[in-house]
């Protein structure tokens, strides 16, 4: 049966997607590199949760994975479910993977190039969705793309219907795609770093287009993204990744208030404007960097990197307790920035 | 101005795209960087700020204007003037994997400066070496390695040990921390802050991430469709935005607090084509307080009392405060074109 994992409530009502114990591995010349491990997360209906984390982190294959959009070989899923309104989107069957890959789920990845196709107008590529997922005819689905473009936000939408990726701007690109994506009315959304090649004011416009779709709909939202301040901004629950694992989870603001990670605190400070400075107005840097996974650590993963780690840190593999995988987290809440 | 460093009248640096077509990439800049202070560049991609960086160093030709620096008017000059400027100033790229050369050892990119200008023996070489890495937080063991054995934070340290071999007045940074991770990025704007402290180096720091520029600068300038529309104290631009573009630019800056989230909607519509920049204040088309006259005539930069100048119709310049404070303004190297009383 479905169980959220207890150190993620959902807060959002029925679960949308449930992921338990993900586990990716991939082939490399050296050898099977385990990439992530027992990742859980879940996104309720109408709920936003994000998925954090520094490059390397795993989050973004975590969401490749989930979609089954990792070539295999040389990926490999090592275990775990990610279910979907219940159904297991790593054992679906192909026809089966299709349809919910078309209808159910719908993303949105950083670069609106890769996703859409150059030699089509756009209107015929939303057009299509609807015709082969949403069982619309031809005539039905020019007009309810147009809509959709419309309702993105592209102004003389029936016109630009008509226009060619190229002949458009990064951030309409970029409304396409999620037009493409909402087209057969998703139940959840996964957006991967969606608005990191745009400037703040297109980000912020995206952003806001997002989080009024996903009110309107009751959809869920998986953002991917390593922008706290989008986080912050945009979302209800966050997942903290860090070396293939989820390191902590919580509520918006308890991991911006209260973040018990070692490793969420220094990321926190290490934003400028997000805690008061260090001395001198010097940023809070983390020392080293994220190890590659070939070379994770037995221990803790963060442990070489952490101010607080002990000898017991660096003994066994530390386990998620709580929503914090830390043998010695932090229990006060942050200084508030003035 | 005798502090300046290096001082842009009037700028424009223009580029033919076949068919008659003209992107003005910079269209009229006034601009100078004092001895030892931190200038941010900031706008939206597209705006001119890198092109106005690089030709700042003269890495583009400039159309028109004029460019002095360390004493010389360098806007078309070769030989002797613009060795000067390429000794005095360096530069800092945004991407330490595409600015180094795969093929060349650590040692021999940091060196190569030195080589060029003719400085220093082999042995005199490769104690600056060990030095300038030492300084960037980097072991001089690793300077025989190759840039691909090294992390991108590494690298961006490799890049600024480049970039201080000449002993630098000035050092223009494009974008230099805005491919890291954010804990590694700390370190670097740390290193740069130490570095400016140390050295007493001028920065011309162009970066889209508001936050970082406010952290760092002491003056910043933003721009928008390859002019200047704000240029202020840092404090003073940050705490009060002047121009409608500025304010709209500070809002969309995702605050990194949940319990700070943002109550204004984002300025509607996108940067218009540089092709076709609108007629008159170019940011009329997304402004919400545009009046007729926006349409047609382009605001000037004006200072007011405080150093604190606007390219906007509706922003009146503040009354000067007293005599004394006028003429102390005026003899900083912050420009704009003053307009008469």
């Amino acid at each position: 049966m479905t169980r959220a994992p207890a150190s993620l409530p959902v807060t959002g009502g029925v679960p949308r997607l449930v992921v338990e114990g993900l586990g990716v591995a991939f082939d490399t010349p050296r050898g099977r590199v385990q990439v992530v491990e027992g990742v859980d997360l879940s996104v309720g209906a109408g709920e936003a949760v994000a998925l954090v984390g520094e490059s390397g982190c795993g989050k973004s294959v975590t969401a490749k994975a989930l979609l089954r959009l990792l070539p295999m070989p040389p990926a490999h899923i090592t275990g775990g479910r990610a279910l979907l309104s219940g159904e297991d989107l790593l054992t679906l069957p192909p026809d089966a993977l299709r349809r919910a890959r078309g209808r159910a789920v719908g993303f949105v990845f950083q670069d609106p190039m890769s996703a859409l196709n150059p030699v089509y107008p756009v209107g015929e590529q939303i057009a299509e969705r609807l015709r082969l997922h949403g069982g619309l005819g031809r005539r039905a689905a020019r007009e309810r793309a147009a809509q959709l473009l419309e309702q993105v936000g592209i102004p003389s939408a029936t016109e630009r219907a008509r226009a060619y990726p190229h002949q458009l701007s990064g951030g309409m690109r970029q409304r396409v795609v999620i037009a493409i994506a909402l087209a057969c009315d998703p139940t959840l959304l996964i957006a991967d770093e969606p608005t990191t090649a745009l400037d703040v004011t297109i980000q912020a416009q995206l952003m806001a287009l997002l989080a009024e779709e996903r009110r309107a709909r009751d959809m869920g939202l998986l953002l991917i993204t390593h922008d706290l301040g989008l986080v912050a901004q945009w979302v209800d629950r966050v997942v903290v990744m860090y070396a293939g694992q989820v390191i902590e989870s919580g509520s918006v603001d308890s991991i911006f208030h209260h973040p018990r990670h070692p490793y969420t605190r220094g990321l926190l400070q290490a934003v400028p404007g997000a805690t008061p400075p260090g001395p001198d107005g010097r940023l809070w840097s983390i020392p080293g960097a994220v190890p590659t996974p070939d070379a994770f650590p037995a221990g803790c993963r963060f442990g070489p990197r952490c101010p607080r780690a002990q000898d017991d840190c660096r003994a066994a593999p530390v386990v998620l307790v709580d929503g914090v995988r830390c043998l010695h987290p932090h229990t006060r809440p942050i200084e508030a920035a003035p | 101005m005798t502090d300046a460093l290096l001082e842009a009248t009037n700028l424009r640096v223009h580029f033919a795209m076949g068919r008659g077509r003209v992107v003005r990439a910079v269209d009229g800049v006034d601009l100078s960087v004092a001895a030892g202070e931190t200038l941010g560049l900031v706008g939206e991609s597209g705006c001119g700020k890198s092109t106005l960086g690089r030709a700042l160093l003269r890495l583009e030709d400039i159309t028109d204007g004029r460019l002095e620096a360390f004493g010389a008017d360098v806007t078309r000059s070769g030989g002797k003037d613009l060795r000067t400027l390429r000794r005095r100033a360096s530069m800092v790229f945004q991407d330490p994997y595409a600015s180094l050369d795969p093929r060349m050892s650590v040692r021999a990119s940091v060196a190569e400066p030195l080589a060029i200008h003719r400085i220093g023996d082999a042995a005199e070489r490769r104690a600056r070496v060990d030095a300038l890495l030492t300084r960037v937080g980097l072991s001089p063991a690793v300077a025989d390695r190759r840039p691909h054995t090294f992390s991108g934070g590494q690298l961006q340290r490799i890049g600024i040990a480049r970039a201080l071999a000449l002993d630098p007045a000035l050092v223009v940074a494009d974008e230099p921390v805005s491919a890291l991770d954010v804990s590694v990025q700390a370190g670097i704007v740390n290193l740069m802050m130490d570095l400016r402290a140390e050295r007493g180096l001028a920065f011309l720091f162009v970066a889209h991430d508001l936050k970082v520029v406010e952290l760092i600068s002491d003056r910043v300038a933003v721009m928008y469709l390859g002019r200047v529309v704000e240029l202020a104290p840092a404090r003073a631009l940050f705490a009060g935005p002047r121009h409608p573009y500025t304010q709209a630019l500070l809002a969309a800056v995702p605050v990194p607090d949940p319990r700070r989230r943002a109550a204004t909607a984002p300025p509607p519509g996108e940067l218009p084509s540089p092709l076709a920049p609108p007629p008159g204040c170019a940011f009329h088309p997304r402004c919400p307080t545009a009046e007729p006259r926006c349409r047609v005539e382009r605001p000037t930069l004006v200072v007011d009392a405080t150093g604190h100048a606007t390219a906007c119709h509706l922003v009146e310049p503040r009354s000067p405060l007293s005599d004394d404070r006028v003429s102390r303004v005026a003899s900083r190297p912050t420009k704009g074109k003053m307009r008469p009383a």
